[in-house]
């Protein structure tokens, strides 16, 4: 009976995970950047949330778009203040990566000293009236209907990226920016439109993730964004950047792999699932388990 | 004069101490090679001079076992991880410092678990720290220069044509994760005097972005950029402060992430590099310059 | 210069100047492309042929003075897909097609971007007839494309897009003699759809095959300029260009 408790707990892990990751490597792969301030953009979709809902006391599921826009937001802010000047101004390609990570890790700062403030450096949730949880008993283990719903949103949002990468006419234009950023203008392809709105969903996964995660845990903080920067970045690498396919796959075997790890006994050594996940994969397999070396494919 | 260094020994230390930090970074960067294992080096370096103080060991000894572990272990993380390439390296160096961090919590005894270790006795003078800031900045001016300068930006802005030239990139990058980790590891030695303590968090992700972020800042095409990028991260705090505006050193980080933020959208080659165009747009004012 | 005769002219180039830092690349350029012609630029290795069509459809980074205009509209300073949105595409040197979507979702895209979006089946539908390979290889990923098939994906992406004015940059280069040959066939089908075509050639032979007007451009000017057949039976370019010894 346990371990149907164990793989509940790590699936549902895994589903926010999978958002949070989703949005990182869509913006990896299709721009080349490694945003470092998607951590903080979950976090501060979260907090922006449960302000939103204290402050004016709207319904939960409003309060939690207000979050998941304000995740959308600082992307394209990030994009029109960061990426395009940058684009715009810095030619050398190594240059304008390196320029565009440290930009990011600005924008992070700056994001998490201010949330850091807002809440006195203390976790933070929704109020306990917030969110009428409920238990469900299935095949002897307990699952609570937000759990329910995670596990549904990400399994639909990862079904509707996917279809949207590989069908959809701004799909194909992101795969192409994702290949060369020198052929997209000769096709007439607006690149700093879809730039911004490629930071923009990806902002709003984060949102979705740490929204979802704040309610899941009842509790949220500014480290947590850290701890998930660092296992977003193990998953992108383990599932191959700008793999839809491989990133799920990948959030899931970290999942599986942490909650694994605390259940059978070394706690501590948990997070040094994602970091020899790192090494490992980036020595033997650096495309990941479904990347490529170049482009972005769903 | 010697009011102001004797008030402000511990920052001036501080500066010593983080420029070499910023230079191991900066090493790797000029080579092309996005490597940060030199943080790794720096909690390497750091724990081996506690380790041999805990065993009366002088600390010159415990300074060049630092140097030497971490040079030993950049180079077979070199060896190891050839391949990679850009922000893929830089993610494999940012787990190996993770890496590091949790294999010193673990340590038992011998690292001193998660408290890491106290009461390190042996101690360094301002002077003396300055003596081998200036020492490693001359080492690095030197490789700066010259025909092995000019080598490694090639290596760093075009293979195939350092190829072409008979250039050894491998070599010479294994060489830079060498002296970065070297660098690293003596730095870290140094900081462990200065602070007597060493501590697990030492290889953490903050101490990371410190490392990356001071070189950016100051600019990471050379030594001094580096060195001016470590002193004004330094004393940003303690300058806004002074500044006297209401809680300024509360907010110093989110100056600081903005300062980041716009040198490496505007100034890709650091304030070092905002200052060498501004010398030489006054300098001769009617020419075009190509883009670098 | 009167606005009757701009009529006539789809692109107008006055003054063109490209500059590479120190550099200049491209000195004085004046071009006029007829409206359904097909009007080409030759000249030597490093001559700014290359230069001057990518500063023109707004693809280069270089300090650019000079008036363009496209359809009497002004076009200096527009980057490049903008420039498309107007009503002029660009066939790359290289065709630089993207390698990791199909032929489909090429033409798709570049119909996206273009001026008909809404007109996708039909325009991707007469491409497929002018060129039957690529109708049969639809669902081939783009980098698996011979040089021949890629270049020809290329005019189809160009088509798609519903441009008045196709530029075309060096699109012999690479190709066997064979291709060539089909290629410019291909270039002339194109044009007889009522577009109108600029393009740069190292291969003058091929060139003045299809072109109905001819510039000559030495060290980045214009040297001379003409009908084809004029310019044909001019001595010095025959001798210097086309190969020819002793041209009567």
């Amino acid at each position: 009976m346990l371990y149907e408790q164990l793989i509940i707990n790590a699936a549902v892990l895994g589903a926010v995970f999978t958002l949070f990751a989703l949005g990182l490597s869509l913006t990896w792969g299709a721009l080349d950047v490694l945003n470092l301030a998607h951590g903080a953009t979950f976090v501060t979709s979260a907090w922006v949330a449960t302000s939103v809902y204290s402050a004016y006391e709207l319904p939960l599921a409003s309060a939690m778009l207000v979050g998941i826009l304000t995740g959308g937001m600082i992307g394209v802010v990030a994009d029109l203040v960061a990426f395009k000047p940058i684009r715009l101004l810095i030619t050398n390609k190594r240059q304008a990566e390196l320029s565009m990570v440290a930009a990011t890790i600005g924008m992070g700062f700056v994001l998490d000293r201010i949330i850091g403030r807002a809440t006195l450096d203390q976790v933070f949730s929704f109020p306990a009236r917030a969110f009428p949880y409920k238990d469900f008993h299935i095949f002897g283990a307990r699952i609570s209907n937000i759990e329910i719903i995670i596990l549904v949103l990400t399994f639909l949002c990862a079904v509707l990226l996917n279809l949207w990468i590989s069908r959809s006419r701004q799909g194909m234009a992101i795969r192409a920016i994702a290949y060369s950023a020198k052929i997209p203008p000769l096709l007439g392809i607006h690149v700093d439109r879809m730039s911004a709105a490629t930071m923009a969903i990806g902002g709003m996964l984060a949102g979705l993730s740490g929204t979802l995660m704040t309610v899941w845990v009842s509790g949220m903080a500014v480290s947590t964004g850290h701890s998930f920067l660092l296992k977003g970045f193990a998953i992108v690498v383990l599932g191959g950047v700008g793999s839809i396919r491989g990133c799920v796959l990948a959030a899931f075997i970290l999942a599986f792999a942490e909650t694994g790890i605390v259940a059978f006994g070394a706690g501590n050594l948990r997070d040094l699932a994602a970091f020899s996940l790192i090494v490992l994969i980036l020595l033997f397999r650096p495309q990941g388990l479904f990347g490529t070396r170049s482009a972005m494919r769903a | 004069m010697l009011n102001f260094f004797s008030s402000n020994e511990i920052l001036l230390q501080t500066i010593a101490v983080f420029s070499l930090l910023a230079f191991s970074v900066q090493i790797s960067l000029r080579a092309g090679a996005f490597s940060l294992a030199g943080v790794g080096c720096w909690a390497i370096g750091g724990y081996s001079l506690a380790i041999s103080d805990r065993h009366d060991m002088h600390p010159v000894i415990g300074v060049l076992i630092g140097i030497v572990v971490s040079a030993i272990i950049s180079y077979l993380l070199a060896l190891l991880l050839v391949r990679l390439r850009g922000l893929y390296l830089g993610m494999a160096t940012i787990a190996f410092n993770q890496m590091v961090g949790i294999a010193l919590i673990h340590g038992g005894d011998f690292t001193g678990g998660e408290l890491g270790i106290y009461g390190i006795g042996a101690r360094i003078s301002t002077f003396q720290l300055f003596a081998v800031l200036a020492l490693v900045s001359f080492l690095l001016w030197a490789l700066e220069r010259g025909m092995l300068g000019r080598a490694y930006n090639i290596v760093r802005d075009d293979e195939p044509l350092a190829a072409s030239l008979g250039i050894d990139s491998e070599s010479m990058r294994r060489f830079a994760f060498v002296l970065s980790g070297a660098v690293g590891g003596l730095a870290g030695a140094l900081n462990a005097m200065m602070l007597g303590i060493v501590s697990p968090t030492d290889a953490d992700f903050p101490v990371i972005v410190i490392a990356l972020t001071m070189v950016i800042v100051g600019g990471y095409h050379s030594w001094l950029g580096a060195l001016i990028g470590a002193a004004l991260i330094q004393w940003l705090p303690i300058g806004l402060q002074s500044f006297g505006i209401e809680g300024m050193s509360e907010w110093w980080s989110v100056v600081y992430g903005l300062l980041i933020l716009f040198i490496a959208v505007y100034m890709p080659r650091g304030l070092l590099g905002g200052l060498q165009r501004l010398g030489s747009l006054m300098a001769r004012r009617h020419q075009d310059f190509r883009e670098a | 210069m009167s606005l009757e005769s701009d009529t006539k002219y789809d692109l107008i180039v006055e003054d063109l100047n490209v500059r590479y830092g120190k550099i200049a690349a491209v000195l004085g350029a004046n071009l006029k492309v007829r409206r359904g012609s097909v009007t080409a630029v030759i000249g030597a290795n490093g001559a700014g042929k290359s230069s001057t069509l990518n500063a023109v459809c707004g693809n280069l980074r270089a300090s650019i003075d000079g008036r363009i205009s496209l359809l009497g509209d002004s076009i200096s300073g527009l980057r490049a897909h903008k420039i498309v949105q107007k009503g002029m595409v660009l066939v790359p040197e290289g065709r630089e097609i993207v390698g990791p979507l199909t032929v489909r979702e090429n033409l798709h895209l570049a119909n996206y971007g273009g001026r008909a979006p809404q007109e996708s089946a039909r325009l991707i539908r007469e491409v497929y007839e002018m060129f039957p390979v690529l109708d049969e290889r639809q669902h081939t990923l783009g980098g698996m494309l011979s040089g021949g098939e890629q270049q020809m994906l290329a005019f189809g992406r160009a088509v798609v897009a519903a441009p008045d004015v196709i530029v075309m940059d060096e699109p012999s280069m690479g190709l066997s003699p064979i291709m060539v040959d089909f290629i410019m066939k291909s270039i002339r089908a194109i044009s007889q759809r009522g577009l109108t075509i600029l393009l740069v050639e190292q291969n003058a032979n091929s060139a003045f095959k299809i072109a109905d007007y001819v510039y000559v451009m030495d060290r980045g000017r214009i040297v001379q300029e003409g009908s084809a057949a004029d310019l044909r039976n001019d001595p010095k370019i025959a001798r210097t260009f086309l190969g020819i010894r002793n041209a009567a």
